[in-house]
């Protein structure tokens, strides 16, 4: 069967119309893709079970801000997280965010380029959704943010190969076919007090005026790996303090102020004379 | 297996004290080191090794470079870094949230330090695109899906409206009691007054009975005469009275009925008033002319919906 058909008897006013028509159509696809998409970045980003409802929410706006990002039931938490490679590999994917909640409070965030490495675990705090945050700002679906990291990202080799991963990971691919043309809206990493902290704004004015969007979260460095998912350690961040660790410390401090104040009274009665005068018991009844 | 990926502590390889440990200090050696002095009395804690640093440089660097897009053009990644103007050195007005100033659990410094990068960068971002020929902004009449959906976007909005609201019934509060206030201090400020100027009369009565005085001028002057400091008072008083005379019903009655001029005969007909049967005040039932004047206390719903506001 042919491709094209010439139609017979079509008038000149109709053809001209026909060719309108598909003059409009192909503007929009002009707008959409007019070059070729060469940076094949894409994500998967999905969590493990028992994640706080937090997690959960940040995987669905982060789903939200990234069209080249895919999605893929909860692990179960016994599996071994080197078959997230695997899963990966199945949905075509060579990056992975993987979001693991522990104790029903706590999140820790993997970051890893599949299959070869690197990877990093970060632990996640302060984390707000975009649903909670009543800000005004919007952007399109699936436009390409502008990508800001502050100069302190430079300073250290881990955090720029930190740098070099968020840039893969959160940058959408030009020319990405469920991506807009347009730039609207930035993501914004600055390092300070030793953690990662994420903000999303709008660019409302291209004089800079920007109007937050959302999620919010920080990320502190616990240790990088040189494979995906585990392998050798290459960085251990001697601030990070394991959550645990911390309830520990406070409880244990709580604990100490309670067996001070226990061992105050048991020296205070074992202070205490029995007998503070020497009385003879039968001066009462030979008087 | 999968709980030692996860887990923090297990991983560090943490030296223990062991019970054949040859480092760990034996009873003996304590004993010697307590007679000799060295050991002084109280609580002693073990002290827990810090975990091992690591930190392979040359491992990262390769990794680095393994990972690297080199051949992609700025366009394609779209990142870009600037210094954050809190750790800019060379400030000439190092206000607060710059430099040491800065302050990270001070929220608003925070936020604003981040707002700052971002506008930096995006200056500097749009620079860029503009010249590698991207559009920044979208048509008008582009219409796509949003990251918000539109009633979300409208749940902010009641929110915003709301808190709007709330700031102007509290400002409306505010100038009530204020208002309250000043009339209070009026009509204490009157009152006063009124004591005053009483007693000084009594005491001038009291002179001029004991004889001390033999003018009777004070009651003359009495009921002109102000009590000190109290001009803004009077001046108050007067503007009720300017404000009872713009009512010009009234002033037309007092001039009817009022002091002064002739009264025999004025509650007589006279040929106009003859000719006008509904009289002078009497509103025309049936003209849709605005009511004026008589009621201009809103009725009970209006007031509480007017309060509420």
């Amino acid at each position: 069967m042919p491709r094209k058909r010439k139609l017979p008897g079509l008038t000149g006013n109709l053809k001209s119309k026909h060719l309108k028509l598909a003059e409009d159509n192909s503007k929009e696809e002009n707008l959409k893709s007019k070059g070729k998409w060469i940076n094949k970045q894409r994500v998967l980003v999905f969590t493990s079970r028992g994640i706080p409802y937090k997690g959960r929410h940040l995987v669905k706006d982060l789903m939200n801000l990234m069209p080249h990002a895919k999605t893929e039931v909860k692990m179960d938490r016994k599996s071994d997280l080197l078959l997230i490679n695997e899963i990966c590999e199945m949905r075509s994917c060579n990056k992975c965010l993987f979001l693991v909640g522990k104790k029903g409070r706590d999140v820790y965030m993997w970051l890893s380029n599949v299959p070869h490495g690197p990877s990093v675990m970060f632990y996640v705090e302060y984390l707000n959704m975009m649903e909670e945050l009543k800000f005004t700002g919007n952007c399109l679906k699936s436009s390409r943010p502008l990508l800001s990291f502050c100069q302190k990202f430079e300073e250290s080799l881990h955090m720029q190969l930190i740098k070099e991963l968020f840039i893969q990971t959160f940058g959408t691919p030009q020319y990405h076919p469920k991506s807009q043309p347009f730039v609207d809206h930035v993501f914004t990493f600055s390092i300070m007090d030793g953690k990662i902290w994420f903000r999303n704004y709008q660019i409302a004015e291209e004089n800079g005026e920007l109007v937050e969007i959302g999620p919010r979260f920080t990320l502190t460095v616990a240790r990088i790996f040189s494979g995906s998912f585990g392998r050798s350690v290459m960085y251990v961040n001697p601030d990070y303090k394991s959550p645990n660790l911390v309830r520990h410390l406070q409880r244990k401090e709580n604990s100490d102020k309670f067996v001070g104040k226990k061992a105050a009274i048991s020296d205070r009665s074992a202070r205490k004379l029995e007998k503070t005068f020497a009385v003879d018991d039968t001066d009462d009844i030979f008087r | 297996m999968q709980d030692s990926n996860f887990a923090e502590e297990e991983e560090f390889h943490v030296p223990r004290l062991n019970d054949d440990d040859p480092d760990a200090d034996s009873d003996k050696e304590l004993q010697v080191a307590f007679q000799s002095g060295l050991l002084k009395p109280g609580i002693f804690r073990p002290i827990t090794a810090p975990p091992p640093r690591i930190n392979n440089e040359e491992a990262i660097r390769q990794k680095l470079d393994e990972i690297k897009q080199t051949k992609l053009d700025w366009v394609e990644r779209l990142d870009v870094t600037v210094v954050m103007a809190t750790n800019k050195e060379n400030v000439e007005e190092p206000g607060p949230g710059i430099g040491a100033e800065f302050d990270v659990h001070n929220d608003f410094q925070r936020e604003l330090a981040f707002y700052e990068q971002a506008k930096e960068s995006v200056i500097i971002g749009m620079r860029k695109l503009q010249e590698a020929g991207i559009k920044t902004k979208r048509p008008d009449d582009y219409f796509a899906e949003m990251a918000k959906k539109d009633d979300h976007m409208k749940k902010v909005r009641e929110k915003l409206v709301s808190l709007q609201r709330r700031r102007e019934a509290m400002e409306k509060n505010r100038s009530q009691q204020k208002m309250k206030k000043y009339g209070k201090q009026v009509q204490q400020a009157v009152v006063q007054e009124r004591q005053h100027k009483k007693k000084e009369m009594l005491n001038a009565v009291k002179k001029f009975r004991k004889g001390k005085s033999d003018k009777l001028d004070f009651l003359d002057k009495a009921p002109v005469k102000g009590g000190g400091g109290s001009k803004k008072k009077t001046s108050q008083l007067q503007q009720l009275q300017q404000q009872n005379k713009l009512n010009p019903k009234r002033a037309y009655r007092n001039k009817k009925y009022g002091q002064g001029g002739r009264k025999k005969g004025s509650k007589r007909n006279t040929k106009e008033s003859l000719n006008n049967v509904a009289g002078k005040f009497k509103r025309n039932v049936h003209s849709n002319k605005a009511k004026g004047g008589k009621n201009k206390r809103p009725g009970k719903s209006k007031r509480t919906k007017n309060k509420s506001k």
